[in-house]
């Protein structure tokens, strides 16, 4: 049985090797899955601003709005997403770009904390450096059609 | 998950060795039995959506590990810098299979049960903590940490908040609502 445990944690490390997009929004650290991607645009460069699909507001979704980080008056990026048939823009404030996460150790989210308003955050990553939120883009939309956003 | 009690169900065993440590001028203990380790310098991590009981999370063998806040505690005051709530060490401990760091300021030490002299009558008021007044250790007021009511507190803030929206982290309604909670 201990062989099949390490197998299968092998398999989930093979998962994470995959490069992912690393964002931030406020003080926090994301990675995103690559499959639903479709571009980054900055918000602050005038090409290419329009919104393609719904969006949804990070800020907002994540609760980092506060006197210090006003929403109102800020630029940041936009992460396209199609999930289905349908598009979806992510507002974040920062796209560090994409990275291999091969060395990252996955992490569970700590049962006891876990609930219906925090389902998009499927785990962590930890490098030795940071813990970075592994956002489930598909459980973010399902919160937001829930009205959690 | 096991339903999580938000009433005490700590009993004094008398062959217990108990682990005391200090926060904020105040003493705490535990039994031995909880404890898995004292982390020197964690770094703690903020994660969103996991509640205002909750200060982060550290990483510890492979676990994303949820730090308590320190105001879940008897004797915390409000910081104005948050990185003066940050503590020195945090003792993990392990209850109904769920790791939990604890903020200690120093560790004292490991007592057998017949050094914790027995108190008559209650010395401090532990309501809304998930704390309750085991004795004294050398003419201190001693708090036994209860680790199902904090575990329940967890739970029932982030499900709260994942309701209503999150709440101030040290206002006094929001203390009262955490009084209610740790009941």
């Amino acid at each position: 049985m201990e062989f099949a445990a390490d197998n299968e944690k092998a398999k989930q490390a093979e998962g994470e090797g995959q490069s992912q997009l690393f964002f931030g929004v406020g003080e926090y650290i994301f990675a995103l899955n690559l499959d639903s991607l479709v571009r980054v645009v900055d918000l602050s460069s005038d090409s290419e601003k329009e919104k393609s699909g719904r969006e949804i507001d990070l800020r907002k979704f994540f609760r980092v709005e506060n006197e210090d980080n006003p929403i109102s008056g800020r630029e940041g990026f936009r992460i396209d997403l199609k999930i289905g048939n349908q598009d979806y823009g992510l507002r974040v404030d920062t796209v560090f770009g994409i990275r291999d996460f091969q060395l990252a150790i996955p992490l569970d989210f700590p049962g006891a904390l876990r609930n219906e308003d925090n389902q998009a955050i499927s785990g962590f990553l930890f490098d030795g450096k940071d813990m970075i939120c592994k956002l489930d883009a598909e459980k973010l939309i399902k919160s937001s059609d829930k009205g959690l956003i | 998950m096991k339903p999580v009690s938000a009433e005490s169900s700590l009993q004094r065993n008398s062959a217990a060795q108990w682990f005391i440590w200090e926060w904020k001028d105040h003493l705490f203990t535990i039994e031995i039995s909880r404890v898995v380790k004292v982390i020197e310098r964690a770094q703690v991590f903020s994660v969103p959506l996991t509640g205002a009981r909750v200060l982060g999370l550290i990483y510890y063998q492979e676990e994303a590990v949820p730090v308590i806040h320190p105001d879940l505690l008897p004797g915390y005051k409000q910081e104005a810098d948050k990185s003066q709530i940050l503590p020195q060490l945090i003792l993990l401990i392990e209850w109904d299979q769920n790791k939990i760091g604890i903020p200690v300021d120093r560790v004292i030490r490991i007592v057998e049960d017949s050094e914790i002299v027995e108190c008559q009558e209650d010395f401090s008021d532990t309501s809304g903590f998930p704390v309750q007044a085991l004795g004294t250790y050398q003419g201190r007021a001693l708090y036994q940490l209860d680790g199902e009511r904090v575990l329940a507190s967890l739970i029932q803030t982030a499900e709260l908040e994942s309701k209503i929206g999150p709440l101030a982290a040290t206002d006094k309604g929001e203390r009262d609502e955490q009084k209610d909670i740790a009941r």
